[in-house]
Parts: C-alpha cells; structure tokens; sequence
C-alpha cells in the first residue's frame, strides 16, 4: 500500500507541476522605418517612400488599423563627391489594407543624379532607429547595333536584330533587362503605342512558344550582347495585323531597343521578391531581402538607355503597312 | 596527392574494388581451409528457435552454454550458430522476453554437427517473474551499441493512444525523439527525420506514417520485433546518416490456422495465418482499416481531417529444404485526407512493397547467406484546393533493391560477414515553386555497396566488429565512391560491467526537402541528390562511448555518450537570389548528447527510465542555429505492474525540453516592385503584409510532458485468448502545444485527456 501511496502522492505532484507555461510567438517588438527608394533617371523627381513595421494585437496583419506614417523625418542623401540633399516631406494616396489612404514620401524633385556616383541615404524619424543605406548608380558605356534587318533579306546579310553594350565596371551593375518594341499607331489620330518583339520564337505544332525578355544577370564581363531573331520580328508584325484587322491603318514608327541595368541591391531584393526570379528552382519558401542598415526595405539605383532603329521598308510592305519611320 | 584522393581515383576506375574482392575471397578461403582442418577435434551445433506453439521463428533469442560465459544470439530469422565446441555434453539455453526459457542437453561429437533447435512456450506476464523488458541480445557475441530492440512485451507495456505501436514505443528508449504526440516521425540523435533507414522485412520503407501521424504504418499486431540502431551501426547498413530501423513482422503459424481479430478507438484489424502444404512453411495475411475517424476527430484540437487509411502485410514462410527457406512478403498501406471544406488541403499518400528472401545454408551450417530482391513504390499528392498559401506538390520514389548478405562462423568462434547491394531509386516530383511555376521532374539515383565485416569474438571479454562497406553511385555516369569504415567494441570489465564504443563513417544521398521556416510539415519531397547534380553525399561521423552495469538480473544501468558530427548536409540556400545561385547548399552540422536507460523490476513492478540530453546545431550560409527538432532534455518513465493474474496496469510519464521555433519580430506591407521594370507605377504600388521573422530558431516552444496510464487484462475462454486494454492519455489533461499557424494566430495543442480503449481475440 505504500507503494501505492508513493505513485499516487506523485501523479498529484505532476498535476499540480503542470501549470500551463505561457508561448509567446513574438519576439519582443522593436519598430523599424521600411525604406523603398530608387533611384531611376527614368523619374524627374527622386523618391523615398517611407513606412514603418507594425505589431498586430494578434496574429493577423489586417488587424493593424493604425497610420503607417512617419512624419517629420530627416531624409538626406548624399553622393560620394560630398554633395548634399536634404528630401522634402510630402505624401502619395497609396490605399492600404489597414484603412489607411495616404503613406509618407521624401522628395528631391527635379534632381539629376549622375551615374557612376555612389549616393547615401541617412533617414532618422523620432521613435525609430536611423536607418541608413547606399548605392552605385550603374553607368552605361555605349549600346550598339551589332547588326539590324536589312532591307533586302533575300541576301541573307543578316537574319537578326543584335546588340551589345558596355558598362562602367566601377559601378557594378549585377542585372539587366532588355527589350525590342516595335512603335505603332493605328491610323493618324490614335496614341502611340508599341508591342514587344521576343528573343526568339519556337514552333511546337499548332503552338508558338515566344521567349521574351526577363531579368537576368550581367556576366563577369563588362560586355554583354543579345539577340532577336528576323522569325521573332516577322511574327510580331504578323500579331499586329491579325490584331488590328486593317494592315492599312498600321503606321510603323521604328523599332526601339531599351536597355535597364540595375545595381545589385534593386536587382537582389526584385529576384527574391519573384521566387527567386527562377522558373526551375524547387524551393516553395518566401525569404525576403534588404539592404537598409536597420530596418526594412530597399534603396537601389538603375541606369537606363535606349536605341531607336528603322525597319526596312520592304518588310512593312509585305505586310502593307505604312512606313512612318 | 592526398591518400584518400589516390584511393578515390582508384576506386573510380573499379581497379580497387576488384582488389578487394580478390584479398577478400582468398582471405575467405584461407580461413575456411584452416577451419575445416582444424574441425575434427571439435563439433558445431545450429538450430532455429521457435514457438512452440505457431512454430514460427523468434527472433533475437539468447543462446548460452550453462557454466559458461559462451553463448550468442539468434539472428532475424531465428537461426544460430555455436561453432567448434570442444567434444562433450553441454547444456544449451535459450532465452528471449515473453517465453519461458528452454534448457537442452547436447553432445558434441568430433567433426559432427548437432541440430540443437528450441520451442519455447509463451510466458504470460506472472506475478514476481523475472523477465527483463528490452532484454538485450547475447553480450557474448553482440557489441549492443547503440541498439535497442523491443518486442511485443514492451509494445504491450507503452500506454498508447488509441492501439499499440512499434514507433510509440521506440519513441521511450533514448535518443529517439518526436517533436509531437501527433506525429511519428522521429529523430535520432540530432538526426533530421529523413536520416532514418526504415527496413520492413527488407523492404525500405519512406514515410511510414498514417493520417496526423497517430499510427505507424505498421500494425503492432503483425510486428514480431523491432531493432532500432541509433549509431555506430554496422557495414551491412548504409544509405542514412542517423539509424536503421528493421522491423520483423509475423511469420503465419505452421501448426494451425489461427487468428487475431481486434478493434480500438478508430480501427479495426483482423489477420490470419496458418500452415502451407509444404511441412514447416506458413501463411499470414494481416490488414487494417480505419473507421469512426470522426470519433477520434472530436477529441483531437486540430484540423478536422477525415481519417481513412489502410495497411495490409501478407507474408508466405516457405521450407523448400532442410536447409532452404523463401520469404515472400507483401505490404500495402495507404492514406487519403479528403476535406469537405474547400479551404482544407487534400492528402494522399501510398506505398506499396513486395519482396522475396531466401534463406541458404551451407556447409554444415556454420555458412548461412541471405539473398533478396524487394520493390517499394511510394506516391503521395498534396490537392490544395482552395487554400490561401499552400500549392500542389506530389513526391514518388520507386526503390528496387537487390542484395546478397553472408555470414560465416569461424572455428574460433569469430565470424566474417559480407554482402553486396544494387539499388536503383526514380525520385520524382512536381510542385508549384516559389516563382509560381509548376515544375516536374524525376531523378535516378544508382546505387551499389560492397560490404566486409569481422566480428572478433575469440576472447573471453572482447566482441569486437569491424567493418568496411564501399558505398558506390551514379555507376553509369559520374560515378562516386565512398568508404565507410565502422567499428564497435564491448569489453566485459567484469561480468556485471562493460565498456563500449563505436566509430561509422555514413553517407546519404536521398533527403526530404523542406522550409525549415514552417512549424510543421505534413508533406514531405523526396529529393535525389546524384553526383551528376554537383551535389557531394551528405556524410555523418558517428563516436559513441558507453557502458553497462547490471546491478542484478532485474536492475541494470546502460549509459552513453555520442558527438556526430555532419560534415555535410545538404539544405536550403538562405542566400539564394537568383537562378544562378543553387536552390541547396551544402552545410554542416553537430550532435552530441548522454543517453541514460534504467531498466528495473521489483517484484510486480517492472519497466524503465530513459533520460536523454542532446544538442544539435546546423550551420548553413555562415548562420548557425538549432534545427526544429534540437529537444535538449527528454526523459521516459515507464512502469507495468502485474497486479492480479492477467491484469496488468501500465503507466508512462515523459518530458521533453521547448523545441526550437522562429519567433515573429513584426509585419510590414512589402512592396514587389513589380513595375519597375516597365516604368515608374512602382512608386505607388500597394504592399503586402510580410512577416519579419526573428534570429533563427531562436525562441523555444513551451515544455512538454503528458502522463498516460492504461490497464489490461488477459482473459482465456476456451481457445480464445482475450486482450482488453484501456488507456487514458494525458492524464491530467496538459495543453502541450502541436502547432502555431503564423498567419492566423492558432493554436493547435496535442492530445488532451483521451481514453480509449482496444479489444483483440486471438485465436
């Protein structure tokens, strides 16, 4: 009976050890400022969009209906040659899902920054930690046309759009992306307009499969060159006969090569945001990227150049469309 | 050129493993020669030890010779060997837990053989009897490193819920972990779940687990025995990192028909058996069927999964000869989870196994061999239906094997073992990636061994087994060679004091893939990692010291001590930022930790105590971090006490130490940034919420610990042998926490307070 006695007398201690232990899934809530700035000479205006982290009283983020504004924050950036830009407070209507319709922007409008410079951003707002980052605004060198469509194809001079360019290597560039659109305008009143030409196309039976343009990675050189097949331009104009019925009204303006190169911040934090910018990858996980010195977001820079070309005549004229180059 | 590279270029080219196998065979003949002229002197006696009252095998059994310290131990099939005994009369003894031993006289002519087989009768548990529970095997002839083996004795003593289980009950002995009630995957020494070899009859089994984890897939009523090796194991094993599991399941009864019928909370079983035409073979048909699952659903504080699964083993024993016997055996199992809600996945997954064995022996008995062909095919689907997160996934694996195992039994007593394996695993998949790309693809994995062992077991106190197995892949393309050199010692310092070590090199080239980021993965990819992919194998050291005292025969003390170090893991590139930077890494990893096991009976009263520390760290991209498995404390206490004829209660208390989790630090709207790559729109994108994750694994779960008590009584009504059992599990009703969904905020605690009950006729 004693031994009885013994394992009863211990259970009742078990039951009585066993007070709930409180979990606490949250790691103690320190607020970030989450910073999204680039700069982008396709912008007159250069930009930082301002935000902060926030803490739900759940577990829900929908739940959060508080401001995400961070007013009165010292925004200024400055380039590696010690010039210095102080960004002026403002705000853009960026609805959100926490009932909020404006969010907080520092800008430095009608600015022109220069490629090849590496510019800092030092943000600190009253209850936040300073956050600070940096770029290199990627320089491009020159783009050039290898070789263009010819206007007498039966030559066979050249069966293909290519092109190369060069960058600074000193302000590594780590990707690129870029595009051939052919400009447009149906009839004499209508808007400009422009459709994108493929890298190639393949036939798979009835099917055509178009491999277009995507982001990619600059190899270790400081040259790369790409091409667009004569079969990926010929049927892009075949796509825009069919689409607008009426060859006639088709009024070509030219072909136009654009070329982005981004720095390795801009290029790291899109390819992660977009699974990894990788159609083949076998990871299922949502990592995030950011290169804001404590706190969230990105600050990237991106250079860009174009190069407008002619489409031979002959060309349009098998399609009957009229050459507006 | 560094040795090992030397070696390597060699052993590429087959120019090694042909010298090998040259040395091995005249090593082989040499010592055969030299046996069979020293043989006249002295006799051999072999035998098989049986039921006495099914005539199936038992497996495992202890042998000794009275008056000595010489016996050895039954191998899987029940056969053992007691080699160049001096003339004379002996007296042999077999025993093994749940039979009462058996004693024989032998005489051992010169240059004779003596066929010494046993029946032992089946010991009901009595009041004040002595039967060890996880007996282990002979010590004689056994280094008992780092393995544990477990029968239907301790399946009986484990409160389980719902029906015993082969898995719930390894999950008490140390060093075996889970990471929760609902849920039978398991982990062994810091070893992540897919580090774990499962044989079942041979057969490799992946991802044996029924619906939520609460059943193995393996019916404890078809289980003869399970050996689980934690470490340290021998050259005859390979392909994992951790342990081997090698699970026996029933051979039919060859004296009757007979059955066991029985039903718990949540399923029904039934299997039969009975003799073949053919004198001393067998049958045994054996399946499982969930019903009621919305019972055990009112009790379970998780998804409303409708429970239906089935297993099925059918097994053929076939004696073609006095010294021939062939094995078919078949295995079936499969789950399918259909929600009704459009909201909750769907899960099915299958496998099915069939493989033959024949058994040979030669000579006079002293040279057994075993040859095997098996197939596993194993599919499983994830149908997300309308799910907000999860994507359709499905992951196959189609295993064929063919291996060829030796053993030989040298005069003194030593015995040389060796075998050859070919394998040949398709791994497939198809999955919706992080780029929201459906992706399929199949991979072969080829792979063969060559393995030699010498078990030295001539010295009175000595057993030691030293091995080398040649680990061979990708033969066809870019082929790859390993070598694994193991070694295990046990000296008696003492009768009642031993000491142990083990030393293994493993390596691994089939893993599951999954985010470390998620509390709980209910699915699992299988994943090939072939050389022609650049990945080298995963590759794990294992250093175990221990020791044994027994302070009586119903009160011993084992301990032990492991550092594995894992040279190489393969898992997620936390870097990762584009297609040209690989979607796996190679990584590293640590585990160390102090195994305790009491096991005691006083009087009535028997059962045991395992108490385990362990620390596991990985190290991936420079960030090191404890994996969601790192349980630092984990400890078992198990009780029985036969009470009153035929009841017996039972009672089991664990604890395990917080597992690791990632903590949430806050939330933002991200923005994609979607435009920018057409033009400025990305200024005014909308955000997302996005979770920001804190440090790594940082935060630990709460404690864990649960009592569960059961009762069982054994009724006979004539030739029918009734066995009720009644659990109650959780006792006091502990709110250990399962699972945390991130996005929502639940939380899924594991079982509450559950009784339930099970019911089986044998007959």
């Amino acid at each position: 009976m004693r031994k009885i006695g013994s394992i009863i007398a211990l259970i009742n201690l078990i039951i009585l050890s066993s007070c709930e232990q409180p979990f606490e899934p949250k790691t103690k809530y320190v607020p970030k400022l989450v910073v999204y700035s680039i700069i982008d000479p396709r912008q007159s205006d250069m930009i930082v969009r301002l935000s902060h982290t926030y803490d739900p009283p759940g577990y829900d983020p929908d739940e959060y209906r508080g401001p995400l504004l961070v007013p009165d924050a010292s925004v200024t950036l400055r380039s590696s040659s010690g010039e210095t830009f102080t960004l002026a407070e403002t705000t853009l209507i960026v609805p959100d899902i926490h009932g909020n319709l404006f969010v907080s922007a520092y800008v430095l409008k009608q600015i022109k920054l220069r490629e090849a410079e590496r510019y800092f951003l030092f943000i600190s707002a009253r209850d936040y930690p300073a956050v600070s980052a940096s770029t290199i605004v990627p320089a491009i060198q020159y783009i050039t046309a290898e070789s263009v469509l010819q206007e007498d194809a039966a030559l066979e001079i050249c069966h293909c759009y290519q092109f190369s360019f060069t960058f600074y290597a000193g302000t590594a560039p780590k990707g690129y992306i870029a595009r051939l659109w052919i400009r447009y305008s149906v009839d004499t009143t209508s808007a400009l307009d422009s459709i994108e030409v493929p890298y190639s196309i393949e036939k798979q039976g009835e099917r055509i499969l178009a491999t277009y343009p995507q982001l990619d990675r600059l190899a270790d050189s400081q040259e790369e060159s790409l091409s667009y097949t004569r079969d990926a331009v010929t049927w892009v104009l075949e796509q825009l006969a069919s689409r607008v019925g009426d060859p006639h009204k088709i009024r070509i303006k030219g072909i136009t090569f654009h070329l982005l190169l981004l720095d390795q911040y801009l290029y790291n934090y899109y390819s992660v945001a977009h699974g990894f910018n990788d159609p083949l990858t076998v990871r299922t996980d949502t990592p995030d990227y950011s290169n804001i010195e404590g706190g969230l977001g990105v600050f990237g820079s991106l250079a860009h150049r174009s190069l407008s070309l002619k489409l031979p005549h002959s060309l349009l004229q098998r399609f009957n469309f009229v050459d507006d180059q | 050129m560094p040795i090992y590279y030397r070696l390597r270029t060699k052993f590429a080219r087959g120019e090694l493993m042909r010298r090998v196998l040259r040395y091995a065979f005249v090593v082989l003949f040499i010592v055969v020669h030299a046996h069979l002229q020293g043989q006249a002197q002295r006799g051999i006696v072999h035998g098989t030890v049986t039921d006495s009252a099914t005539g199936t095998a038992i497996p495992f059994a202890n042998i000794r010779i009275e008056g000595t310290d010489f016996g050895t131990a039954c191998d899987a099939k029940g056969y053992y060997v007691l080699p160049s005994l001096p003339l004379g009369r002996y007296e042999l003894t077999a025993s093994v837990v749940g039979y009462r031993s058996q004693t024989k006289s032998v005489r051992v002519f010169g240059g004779g053989i003596t066929i010494c087989d046993f029946q032992l009768q089946v010991s009901p548990v009595q009041l004040g009897a002595v039967e060890r529970i996880g007996e282990r095997r002979e010590s004689a002839s056994e280094t008992n490193i780092s393995v544990e083996t477990v029968g239907r004795r301790e399946f009986e003593l484990s409160p389980t819920p719902v029906q015993p289980d082969v898995f719930r009950t390894l999950m008490t002995l140390p060093g075996v972990q889970t990471t929760s009630d609902i849920s039978t995957q398991f982990y062994i020494r810091g070893g992540s779940g897919d580090q774990n070899l499962i044989y079942l009859d041979g057969m490799p089994i992946y991802n044996p687990f029924h619906a939520l984890g609460l059943f193995s897939i393996f019916d404890g009523s078809s289980v003869r025995a399970a050996e689980l090796y934690k470490g340290g194991f021998g050259a005859e094993y390979g392909g994992r990192l951790s342990s081997v599991l090698n699970i026996i399941t029933r051979q039919g009864n060859k004296n009757r028909f007979g059955g066991n019928v029985g039903m718990g909370l949540v399923t029904g079983r039934a299997l039969f058996e009975g003799p073949l035409f053919w004198e001393g073979s067998s049958w045994l048909l054996a399946g499982r069927k969930s019903f009621f699952g919305g019972i055990l659903n009112r009790f379970i504080d998780t998804r409303n999964y409708p429970f239906n699964f089935y297993d099925a083993v059918a097994n053929l024993d076939i004696r073609a000869t006095e010294k021939t016997r062939l094995g078919v055996h078949g295995f079936f199992t499969g789950d399918r989870l259909a929600n009704v809600s459009l909201l909750e996945p769907d899960y099915e997954w299958y496998t099915n196994a069939i493989s033959v064995d024949l058994r040979q022996i030669f000579l006079e008995g002293q040279f057994y061999g075993d040859f095997a062909f098996s197939e596993t095919s194993f599919r499983g689907s994830l149908n997300p239906k309308s799910h907000p997160t999860l994507k359709p996934m499905t992951s196959s694996v189609l295993d064929r094997m063919l291996r060829a195992d030796a053993t030989y039994v040298l005069g003194s007593g030593d015995q040389i073992g060796f075998g050859a394996l070919l394998h040949i695993v398709d791994v497939g998949y198809s999955l919706v990636n992080s780029a929201g790309i459906s992706l399929t693809n199949d991979d072969a994995l080829p792979e063969g061994a060559l393995y030699w062992k010498y078990k030295f077991l001539r010295l009175r106190n000595l057993v030691a087994d030293a091995g080398l197995r040649l680990y061979y892949t990708d033969l066809l393309d870019q082929a790859h060679a390993a070598f694994e050199p193991r070694l295990s010692l046990r000296y008696h310092l003492s009768r009642s004091f031993a000491v142990k070590g083990a030393y293994g090199v493993y390596h691994q080239r089939l893993i599951t893939l999954s985010n470390e980021d998620n509390l709980v993965n209910l699915f699992e990819m299988w994943y090939a990692l072939p050389p022609s992919k650049g990945f080298p194998a995963e590759e794990a050291r294992h250093y175990v010291l221990g020791a044994e005292i027994t302070f009586s025969p119903a009160f011993d003390v084992s301990i032990e001590a492991y550092e594995k170090p894992m040279n190489v893991l393969i898992g997620y590139n936390l870097d990762k930022v584009d297609r040209y930077d690989p979607d796996l890494i190679q990584g590293t990893g640590n585990a160390a930790g102090l195994e305790i096991l009491l096991r005691y009976q006083f009087s009535a009263l028997q059962g045991w105590i395992s108490y385990a520390y362990s620390r596991v760290m990985k190290t991936f991209n420079n960030v090191t971090y404890p994996p969601r498995y790192d349980r630092r404390h984990d400890l078992h206490v198990i009780a029985g006490w036969a009470f009153a004829p035929g009841w017996e209660l039972s009672a089991q208390w664990e604890y395990g130490s917080g597992l690791p989790f990632t903590q949430i630090a806050g939330y933002y709207d991200r923005i994609p940034l979607d435009g920018v790559l057409g033009g400025s729109g990305y200024i005014v994108e909308p955000g997302a919420p996005f979770i920001v994750l804190g440090e790594k694994n940082a935060g630990r779960l709460p404690v864990y610990h649960r009592l569960d008590i059961g009762v069982q009584k054994k009724v006979e009504i004539g030739e029918i042998k009734l066995v009720v059992k009644g659990s109650i599990i959780n006792v006091y009703n502990r709110k250990n926490l399962f699972y945390f969904d991130r996005a929502t905020g639940r939380q899924i605690n594991m079982l509450p307070f559950l009784a339930s009950f099970d019911l089986s006729a044998e007959f």
